[in-house]
């Protein structure tokens, strides 16, 4: 499968899914977005960008969290936006673009986070290597995926390879870890955790 | 509404990374380099190259 058609599918089904997605996966997304909120700390007058922002719920967070910050998001897709929109505030900034080819200025950010989206980036090194480029010297890339390392996420990971086009591949620890050297973060750790009984995470950090 | 000024400070051509600028009637951002042109919808820039429309030079100034 070639990049363009994976990202079509993308496209597709999560253009379709967005009235739904939050109401869906609202235990995941609710799991998730607690565990990375819990390992982000911003200073006052920060920026960050959450790359695969989707329909706005870490950035719903953050925006509580971090009140006196600016939280811009990107997703590449259109109707997943238009959701983030509706339930963010006008001072969160949101536009359309892919993690391989984010649509930034070199170091604008302070912090560049990215909640459930990883599996999903046909070019994971370029994407880290963009997320690093969009980064100021000193700032910090946090990234929360599932993690191969659990039986279930495997399982899941690979019927999905099978059944779902707009699924890309999950990672084990070292392997993330791997592609975070290949990007330029030799530096970079990984915690992995579980959410519940079954399903297992990780946060990647990284510093530039 | 038109884009922030902040966001506009940062915003680049997710192509060339280079500046992109307003288009004059504020409905798009403009990449002069690339002559791409990257839509608004609904006051979010979507800044995907795929879907940028592609103008002459000539055009693309008059953006």
């Amino acid at each position: 499968m070639n990049q363009q058609n994976g990202r079509e599918h993308v496209v597709k089904e999560y253009s379709l899914l967005a009235p739904e997605y939050d109401t869906r996966w609202s235990f995941y997304i609710e799991a998730t977005t607690r565990e990375t909120i819990a390992r982000v700390s911003l200073a006052p007058g920060a920026r960050l960008l959450d790359v695969g922002c989707g329909t706005g719920a870490l950035l719903e967070k953050l925006a509580q969290n971090f009140p006196q910050t600016t939280l811009v998001g990107v997703d590449p897709v259109p109707e997943m936006l238009a959701v983030a929109r509706g339930r963010l505030s006008a001072s969160t900034e949101l536009g359309g673009g892919w993690a391989e080819e984010l649509p930034f200025a070199d170091d604008s950010f302070d912090t560049v986070v990215s909640c459930n989206a990883f599996h999903y980036i046909r070019q994971p090194v370029e994407a880290l290597q963009e997320m690093t480029r969009v980064l100021r010297p000193g700032g910090e890339i946090i990234i929360t995926d599932w993690c191969d390392d659990y039986l279930a996420c495997r399982i899941c990971d690979w019927y999905l390879r099978w059944f779902s086009p707009a699924h890309f591949k999950v990672y084990r620890e070292r392997e993330c870890l791997r592609l975070l050297q290949e990007a330029g973060h030799p530096e970079a750790h990984i915690q992995r955790y579980k959410i519940n009984w079954l399903w297992g995470l990780m946060t990647a950090k990284a510093t530039k | 509404m038109t884009i922030k000024q902040e966001l506009l400070d940062i915003l680049a051509c997710p192509k060339c990374k280079g500046p992109v600028r307003p288009a004059t009637d504020n409905k798009g951002l403009v990449c002069e380099r690339c002559c791409l042109l990257y839509e608004i919808r609904d006051d979010i820039p979507i800044m995907l190259i795929d879907e940028a429309k592609h103008l002459d030079r000539q055009s693309i100034a008059k953006q």
